[in-house]
């Protein structure tokens, strides 16, 4: 059993100056074993900070990361799975579902992670998974009015994923469950 | 042993893998499994 964070578009300290504090409180080391980062986050400590809660953490580059050497794309394989993480610029128009589809195909991958429209989203097309954590700061975006901090934790287990939804609302943190097979 | 996932089956309620409430089955979990790599070191 794996458990996967998957979390981006954080825009600190250009956009948002943290996490909110319960997300902070929740996201501590020794229970998370891998972090799928689908970018934005502009700062080096924001890296750091991923890496006190998991070792392992993958990222992808954002249009607002500095760091030339992080990838625009990454597949990862965890279980039985593989998955393609890209932080969601590149795919036009933002967030179709279509676009994405073709991304998936390119990478050949049966769960596809995107970021870049800060609107948390699971769905599944042609028997893949499509997951978009949306901000974890709930940071400014043109493409969505009100953003609500969201990020995703995914337990994979063979080939079934659980995915828990963790959203910030009204000062709590609200939690929803989807699943996956292949 | 503790199996999260068949304790939500039986509360029919999403319980948060990373809850800090103390009664938390995963939070069980997380410490038997800490429990068992000690016990592996030992062996």
């Amino acid at each position: 059993m794996v458990l996967t964070l998957v979390i981006g578009d954080m825009h600190v300290p250009m956009r948002a100056h943290s996490l909110p504090a319960k997300f902070k409180s929740l996201l501590v080391p020794g229970k998370i074993q891998s972090i799928l980062c689908t970018g934005n986050l502009c700062t080096k400590e924001m890296y750091e900070f991923l890496r006190t809660v998991a070792p392992d953490v993958h990222v992808v580059r954002g249009d607002f990361d500095e760091n030339a050497s992080w990838p625009e794309t990454k597949v990862v394989t965890i279980e039985k799975f593989r998955i393609g993480v890209c932080h969601g610029h590149q795919v036009v128009p933002w967030g179709d579902r279509e676009a994405l589809s073709a991304l998936q195909r390119q990478l050949d991958c049966d769960i596809l992670i995107t970021g870049h429209t800060h609107k948390y989203e699971t769905f599944e097309s042609d028997g893949h998974f499509f997951i978009n954590p949306g901000s974890a700061t709930g940071a400014y975006s043109a493409l969505t009015l009100d953003v609500v901090p969201s990020f995703l934790l995914m337990d994979i287990q063979g080939t079934h994923v659980s995915c828990y939804l963790y959203r910030y609302v009204d000062g709590e943190v609200a939690v929803t469950k989807s699943d996956y097979s292949r | 042993f503790v199996d999260p996932k068949e304790e939500m089956k039986k509360q029919d309620e999403v319980i948060d893998p990373l809850s800090q409430s103390a009664d938390s089955p995963w939070n069980k979990f997380f410490q038997n499994n800490e429990l068992q790599k000690e016990i592996m070191r030992d062996i």
